[in-house]
């Protein structure tokens, strides 16, 4: 079964773009356009790895991380934070500390963010079959 | 009834329209719905999160327990109990010679299931601190009130985190929580307990230290008493025996063997006196010594000390005057043990006196009703800075105190403990070469 990944993002040219690559790697894409869209989709869908932009309309990346993480039953799903300028210092002591689980700059190269992901989809992995 | 694909096409595109504007307004009202759960949400993490940081700033409070070091312990998991869920909470410390494991149940469980949670903390423990010490070594203690449940053999530890307390590079114990619940920590319970712990490092450290200290003397009391006891039966077969042959029941002894066994007996009573004070000494520090608190007259007391060192006195050419107080009436005290303080301070007195001599004096305070002694001699007085060390054990004033009075410097040392569990006070008053004036109070009440 492929994968389903939550991508968050306002831009619709990096929206696109994003979807492209993991659409083009095999896993499902669910889009979402901004910050309640994307923590709606988050419940509903329950992807399996989440995509999303720190900066938002409405709500931004880290309240969705904060809401995730500190949720039993969703805590358990990848969060990787993508910004598209220089990740600044607060940037990633924010991020760190409401628990997002990796950084990406844009601009990235495809294979960099495909790598990223394919390391939390297999943790994934790992940790199902260990609890079979 | 008329379908829709009948309306005019006119119609059809209104209602098409007003679909349209429906199904948008339904996904505005679903956006608003969650924008509100979200705020729903994040209050009350915010909330959480505000009563964790309160948590954790009570943390450091904890440091005014720490002479006490499990209830130090118990506060501080009880602490982490208001912020996170668990069912065991262990402490295991391994500082010098301190190895503890303290174990603070929450939820009561089996024996079998703390066990779990233990063994688990140490082998974390010896993997973090990369230091491998015997699990046998550490002493294991409850501190929580939480009795252990009876049965359930078969409780398996779902969850567990485990946080090393460290103070710099050197990592000197392990806090852990074991829960009987599957499902992980949240991230926010996570960082709180990991910013407990370090908070906690900081005060358990401190704790240990006085911990560390509190072992030492208790080994110490342990070796002066197991020493003592050791050294004094060789000893009492020794004394027995030369008492024996000195006093001519195994046969005529001529002079020069009395003379060397006279030196001989001597010296093993004076080695027989320095023990027993140590011995005493030991006893009286460990808490062992039992005090048997009676109604008794201190005048008849203190008359019937003075009158067994009068003979010392008059060979030495010092007075010895008594002055009672006429209306001091029977208190209670331990009579065997204020004879051994009066005793020691007297004979203090004699050695440091040679010229005048010893007044003991009794009065009775009116307020309290308590009884002050004073033993006042007119000897040499000490000098101001060795009177703080005076009632500090195997400490000996002047340089050559201890060749004059072949003492173990624990007199006055043990005279303070004695006087101390009678809730009494004892203090010198001395100007050198004016004198020296011991002094100490015994309570009216019952208190010991």
């Amino acid at each position: 079964m492929s994968k389903k990944i939550l991508v968050i993002e306002d831009g619709q040219l990096l929206m696109d773009m994003k979807c492209d690559i993991l659409e083009g790697a095999g896993y499902e894409t669910v889009r979402a356009v901004d910050g309640i869209e994307g923590v709606q989709k988050a419940y509903d869908e329950k992807p399996d790895l989440i995509l999303s932009d720190i900066r938002l309309p409405d709500v931004d990346g880290y309240q969705i991380c904060r809401l995730l993480k500190n949720d039993k039953l969703y805590k358990k799903i990848p969060i990787i934070m993508t910004t598209a300028s220089k990740v600044e210092k607060k940037d990633e002591f924010w991020g760190l500390q409401v628990g997002a689980d990796a950084y990406i700059t844009e601009p990235f190269e495809p294979e960099n963010l495909l790598e990223l992901i394919k390391k939390f989809i297999d943790i994934i992995e790992e940790d199902k079959e260990g609890n079979q | 009834m008329i379908g829709k694909e009948e309306l005019p096409e006119e119609y059809q595109a209104r209602i098409r329209e007003k679909d349209d504007k429906i199904s948008e307004l339904q996904a505005i009202l679903k956006k608003a719905e969650t924008a509100k759960m979200i705020i729903n949400k994040t209050n009350k993490i915010l909330d959480e999160e505000l009563y964790r940081s309160t948590i954790i700033t009570k943390v450091s409070e904890i440091s005014a327990y720490i002479s006490e070091y499990n209830e130090m312990v118990k506060r501080l998991i009880d602490l982490i109990s208001q912020v996170i869920n668990f069912d065991v909470g262990v402490l295991l410390l391994s500082r010098g010679v301190c190895n503890k494991i303290s174990i603070y149940i929450n939820n009561s469980v089996g024996l079998n299931f703390i066990n779990n949670v233990i063994k688990k903390t140490y082998t974390e423990y010896v993997e973090e601190s990369k230091s491998y010490m015997d699990y046998g070594e550490f002493k294991k203690e409850f501190v929580s009130e939480e009795p252990i449940a009876a049965g359930n053999a078969e409780e398996k530890v779902e969850t567990q985190c485990v946080f090393p307390l460290s103070v710099g590079r050197e990592v000197f114990g392990v806090i852990a929580l074991g829960s009987r619940q599957t499902g992980n920590y949240t991230r926010g319970e996570l960082e709180t307990f990991n910013l407990i712990a370090k908070q906690a490092a900081i005060v358990v450290d401190d704790a240990a230290g006085f911990e560390v200290l509190k072992e030492f003397t208790d080994m110490k009391s342990k070796f002066l008493s197991t020493v003592s006891h050791e050294l004094r039966t060789p000893l009492t077969a020794i004394r027995e025996g030369i008492g024996i042959i000195l006093d001519g029941s195994t046969g005529q002894i001529n002079e020069d063997q009395e003379s060397f066994l006279d030196t001989a007996k001597r010296n093993v009573d004076r080695l027989y006196r320095l023990i027993n004070e140590v011995l005493d000494f030991a006893k009286l520090e460990s808490g062992k010594m039992e005090f048997n608190v009676e109604k008794n007259n201190i005048k008849k007391i203190i008359a019937e000390v003075v009158d067994m060192q009068k003979t010392v006195t008059e060979k030495k050419g010092l007075y010895l005057n008594v002055e009672l107080e006429e209306n001091l009436e029977e208190i209670y005290f331990d009579s065997d043990k204020i004879i051994q303080v009066l005793t020691n301070l007297i004979n203090n007195a004699i050695k440091f006196t040679d010229e005048g001599g010893i007044t003991v004096k009794a009065t009775k305070n009116i307020e309290d009703e308590s009884v002050l002694v004073s033993i006042k001699d007119s000897g040499s007085g000490i000098k101001e800075e060795d009177i703080i060390k005076l009632f500090v054990e195997f400490q000996q004033v002047g340089a050559d105190a201890g060749k004059k009075t072949g003492s173990t410097g624990l007199g006055l040392a043990i005279c303070k403990k004695i006087v101390n569990r009678h809730k009494g006070k004892i203090w010198v008053e001395s100007q050198y070469g004016n004198g020296t004036e011991f002094l100490f109070t015994l309570p009216a009440k019952k208190e010991a």
